[in-house]
């Protein structure tokens, strides 16, 4: 097969690719995207539970792309393939990845995100660090990134409001009565609640229509191209520059390296398994944090015996999930009743805690209605107190769970950087390439539970003012595997980091990595938004190093 | 719900797991050596709940998502003829719905 000459390669359409794809496209670079899914348009998602939630639609069979997770503690570590156990690491393998099927929760980090270490110092058995760069450096992408995502939302003044430079572009979605609700029953609890922004459209916009209503959002695939997916918001337009051309179906093999260490391109295996090249300028990495390290890994080079970028022994440490709590509470009031999906509040009264033992890190509290999906609400249902609940029991149950309205919350807080939480390569499991997969080791540190305990009280406490009734809920010490960042930190010190400031291997400056795997930290809120703002902010320096124009000034409108 | 006739498709269907297809061969099993199909209601539940709470346990466990699914998932799959669970929960299954199984 004869070599794909492009300027840039990028690995993955995902929150990371899209972004550079656009922008470099924009700036006149010919750009080719890899991207081991399928293409799916806006017109084949359909609202499908048992195909799109629960037979793995938009992820590989873990027989044939497994992942090999490593349970246990220190001296005690387990190793088990994913297919034989309920983890799953794969999130959206799909042209625009695994923002197809978000939420599209688009909290900003908040300026203490950048310098954990600083403010709140180091915690013993944990790995924090600062970012090399401030909120004010990033705030100008976030703006950017909401301009051509699309964010719905409205900015109010409360105790925890993110500095803003510019309105949100779009106004808020149309809310359900709980979310009136939540505002009466704030400040009785001492609670500051505030409109969450969505990556939701909320009127038709660059031919993408409004959001529908059906609040079968999140693990599905939007059919009205309102959701800002990378694949409807961004990887559209790049294709319509006629220079941007993605190749679904094409899995990356490893980054190519010359004897001086620099990337000479990019080798892939098509559907049809036939292996063939991508010669570009340019690399970028994002492939989701997981997968990200473990191309790099597989990358090794006469420069680069351990792996793309892994002198020091860097690449795949310090891999971060969210810590993640859940509650619920229900309702009786027919005033509270209505068939709109979206609450879109949230409290991050406890952003910053007093634990014990000095102030913390906390992280935020989204408040939510339960998914709609009605196999997985009733498959719950079936359980009463960890027994069995069948038959007219079970009937009634679920008929009484309908007839109410249900409030929820979901607890974001941080993933405490851990030297037990990595990934690394396992030669003796490969996938139907033939490559070892990743291995996953799942360290935790406990001051992610002992936070996520204090933010789930502060949303029972929400509840409770709300006068809710059957209160349940569920801190959690597992991961969020939909949650992936870390593994490829940048940094100023080449020694404990893979990436320099603007996200470029240390010793290898033609290979950029732009998911989420540059965060030393996570923050306390959903990843996608940080790596869209980012990944704009990084293909600006792509586009310098490579001598192409400015794509788009961050000043400027969309 | 013709939720047998979805269980036996998903035991004939490869994604399945073979734990959970073990699971269900035996309590079917199990259910057929005692006559469950003949039992009236409350003797079911009196035969259901210790079996259930002791060595049924796995059975459940395979037995409730298929069962969940051939009541409430969308007709395309074989169960819930017509929407008719739907209809009688006042659940809105969202749009647009599948054409045909994918």
């Amino acid at each position: 097969m004869k070599p794909i000459e492009a300027d840039v390669c990028v690995i993955g359409s995902g929150a990371g690719g899209g972004p550079v794809a656009l922008q470099l496209a924009r700036a006149g670079l010919q750009v080719v995207v890899l991207e081991r899914g399928r293409w799916f348009r806006d017109a084949d998602f359909v609202k499908d539970e048992i195909a799109e939630c629960r037979r793995g639609k938009y992820t590989p069979d873990r027989r044939a792309d497994p992942h090999v997770v490593e349970l246990g503690r220190p001296g005690a570590w387990d190793a088990w393939p994913t297919h034989e156990t309920g983890w799953d690491f794969w999130n959206g393998t799909l042209v625009g990845g695994a923002t197809n099927l978000m939420s599209g929760y688009f909290h900003r980090l908040k300026p203490d995100d950048f310098r954990l270490r600083s403010v709140y110092g180091p915690i013993a058995g944990a790995e924090v660090a600062d970012w090399p760069i401030g909120y004010d450096d990033l705030e100008p992408w976030y703006a950017l990134a909401e301009r051509e995502v699309g964010v719905s939302g409205r900015a109010i003044d409360h105790p925890h409001a993110d500095r803003r430079s510019t309105d949100f572009p779009h106004p808020p979605l149309a809310e359900h009565p709980l979310a009136a609700a939540i505002d009466a029953a704030g400040p009785a609890a001492g609670l500051h609640p505030f409109p969450v922004p969505r990556a939701i459209l909320s009127r038709p916009a660059d031919d993408r229509g409004s959001c529908q209503y059906t609040g079968f959002c999140a693990n599905y695939g939007c059919s009205s191209g309102a959701k800002g997916s990378s694949r409807a918001a961004l990887l559209r337009r790049a294709v319509a520059t006629g220079r941007c051309a993605v190749r679904p179906e094409h899995r990356a093999r490893r980054v190519l390296t010359d004897a001086a260490g620099r990337a000479t391109g990019v080798e892939f295996q098509d559907a049809a398994g036939r292996t063939g090249q991508v010669r570009a300028r340019a690399v970028v990495v994002a492939c989701q944090a997981i997968e990200s390290a473990r191309l790099l890994l597989l990358s090794a080079g006469a420069k680069h015996p351990n792996g793309l970028g892994n002198r020091h022994g860097q690449v795949g440490r310090n891999l971060l999930f969210s810590a993640a709590g859940w509650g619920l509470g229900s309702f009786d009031d027919p005033a509270l009743r209505s068939p709109l999906p979206w609450v879109n509040r949230a409290i991050q009264d406890g952003y910053r805690l007093h634990l014990p033992d000095g102030p913390a890190k906390g992280g935020t509290v989204d408040f939510i209605r339960p998914h709609p999906n009605a196999i997985s609400t009733a498959a719950w249902l079936g359980w009463q107190d960890g027994a069995p609940r069948w038959g007219a029991d079970l009937q009634a149950a679920v008929k009484r769970f309908w007839a109410r309205s249900h409030l929820e919350f979901e607890v974001f807080a941080d993933w405490t950087p851990h030297a037990d939480c990595h990934v690394a390569l396992d030669a003796a499991t490969t996938d139907a390439a033939g490559l070892p997969a990743a291995k996953v080791r799942v360290g935790r540190h406990p001051r992610n539970l002992q936070v996520v305990e204090r933010l789930t009280e502060l949303g029972v406490a929400m509840l409770k003012a709300m006068g809710a009734t059957d209160l349940r809920t569920r801190a959690s010490a597992g991961p969020s595997t939909n949650l992936q960042a870390g593994g490829c930190r940048f940094g100023d010190d080449a020694t404990t980091s893979v990436l320099d400031r603007d996200c470029r291997v240390h010793d290898a400056d033609n290979v950029f990595v732009t998911d989420g795997s540059f965060m030393p930290t996570g923050g306390s809120v959903p990843f996608t938004f940080t790596i869209y703002a980012n990944a704009f902010r990084v293909a600006d320096r792509i586009a310098a190093q490579l001598g192409a124009a400015q794509p788009t000034s961050i000043t400027a409108g969309a | 719900m013709r939720a047998a006739a979805y269980v036996d498709a998903a035991l004939a269907a490869d994604w399945l797991d073979a734990e959970a297809c073990a699971a269900l061969r035996a309590g079917a099993a199990h259910l057929a050596d005692h006559d469950f199909a003949t039992l009236d209601a409350p003797a079911r539940d009196a035969f259901l709940r210790p079996w259930l709470d002791g060595p049924g346990r796995p059975f459940y466990r395979a037995a409730l998502p298929l069962l969940m699914e051939a009541w409430l998932g969308d007709p395309i799959h074989g169960g819930n003829p017509d929407g008719v669970v739907w209809a009688w929960l006042g659940h809105d299954p969202g749009f647009p719905r599948p054409a045909s199984p994918s």
